[in-house]
């Protein structure tokens, strides 16, 4: 196929090449169907093109022949789907509660944690204090022995 | 298709009516729209859920259904959309999940069912090797040519109900379609070569 193309007066095998699928399924206007119809029996190339797409719809034609096996033994039941649906919510349902309560717990170790951070906190804070009078105590003494000595 | 009068819903009519003729309506189109999900999931235990649940969605909206249209189109278009929400959910998991190609592949090799109509062992061996390698083209394409080359060429819709299926002009039906058909031929010739039209007789 040229770039210009061959064609009849109209048409072109570049419009010709975009017109081929719908030409084979018969989907152009009676007009543009002609016209395609014309050009393919003078146009060997573009005949070849056309014959690929044949085998191309023909081949997916016949994979929609075999059908695949997945009839299921049952058909369907509106009861039995609605009752999978609530099986599924009840579920998911159970699912929520429990992320819930694992969170829940989470939060409630949590704050159990951090007042035992305090409590911690207190009983450190209470100790210093305690340290630093008791050295403030042993230095005002010491103080008080120091001024004697020198009276 | 099917006469208009025969889909239409009992308006008026109580619940269990209106599922009789719901069941009635879902017997004659499932093994079609089990074909139509199979061939969009390439995996029968995702087609037959997708199938559950596009019947579901349908009764839920059943209201919705115009019975000037036929009732096959409209659950294959709302499992068509169904489909694709799950697509772009599995597309969100499969960029988390390393694992996910596993699930992915699928037991049937249906080109076995494939039928010798008298042609020799070695036509009918190469003629199941041609439908396995257009069946994985098609897979391969991109999603919106994909829908249209399973509704046109596989399930045999006209492009006109493809469509409507879909829900878009006849005119970008007919453009995904040719580039799909392109594309599966354009594979086809990388693999068979000049042989190619030799293959199907």
């Amino acid at each position: 196929m040229s770039f210009l193309g061959f064609g009849d007066e109209n048409m072109r095998c570049r419009e010709v090449a975009r017109k081929l699928s719908a030409f084979l399924d018969e989907e152009l206007s009676r007009e543009e169907y002609l016209r395609v119809q014309r050009h393919l029996e003078m146009c060997a190339l573009c005949r070849k093109e056309y014959e690929k797409f044949a085998l191309v719809r023909a081949v997916a034609r016949k994979l929609g022949d075999i059908t695949p096996r997945v009839v299921p033994g049952e058909g369907f039941s509106l009861e039995r789907a609605f009752r999978s649906v609530r099986r599924v919510r009840v579920l998911w349902a159970l699912v929520a509660v429990l992320g819930l309560f694992v969170a829940l717990l989470f939060f409630w170790g949590w704050q159990r944690a951090s007042l035992e951070e305090q409590i911690l906190d207190v009983e450190h804070f209470a100790a210093f204090s305690e340290d630093v009078l008791t050295r403030g105590k042993v230095r005002v003494e010491t103080l008080e022995f120091l001024a004697g000595e020198y009276r | 298709m099917h006469m208009a009068e025969e889909h239409a819903l009992p308006l008026g009519k109580t619940l269990e009516e209106e599922r009789a003729w719901f069941e009635a309506q879902v017997k004659e189109c499932e093994a079609h729209l089990l074909r139509f999900a199979y061939y969009l999931t390439g995996n029968t235990e995702r087609a037959k859920d997708l199938v559950q649940e596009a019947f579901l969605r349908a009764f839920q909206y059943r209201h919705s259904f115009d019975h000037r249209y036929p009732f096959e189109n409209w659950v294959s278009a709302i499992l068509l959309n169904i489909h694709r929400q799950r697509e772009k959910k599995d597309r969100f998991l499969k960029f988390f999940s390393a694992f996910w190609q596993a699930e992915q592949e699928d037991e049937e090799d249906f080109a076995e069912q494939l039928e010798d109509e008298g042609e020799g062992p070695e036509t009918i061996a190469l003629k199941r090797q041609v439908i396995r390698d257009v069946y994985r083209c098609i897979e391969r394409l991109p999603a919106k040519m994909k829908e249209v080359m399973v509704l046109c060429d596989i399930m045999g819709y006209s492009y006109e109900e493809a469509s409507e299926v879909i829900g878009c002009p006849i005119g970008t039906v007919r453009s995904r379609l040719h580039r799909a058909r392109r594309y599966v031929k354009k594979a086809l010739e990388a693999a068979y070569g000049d042989e190619l039209l030799g293959l199907w007789g």
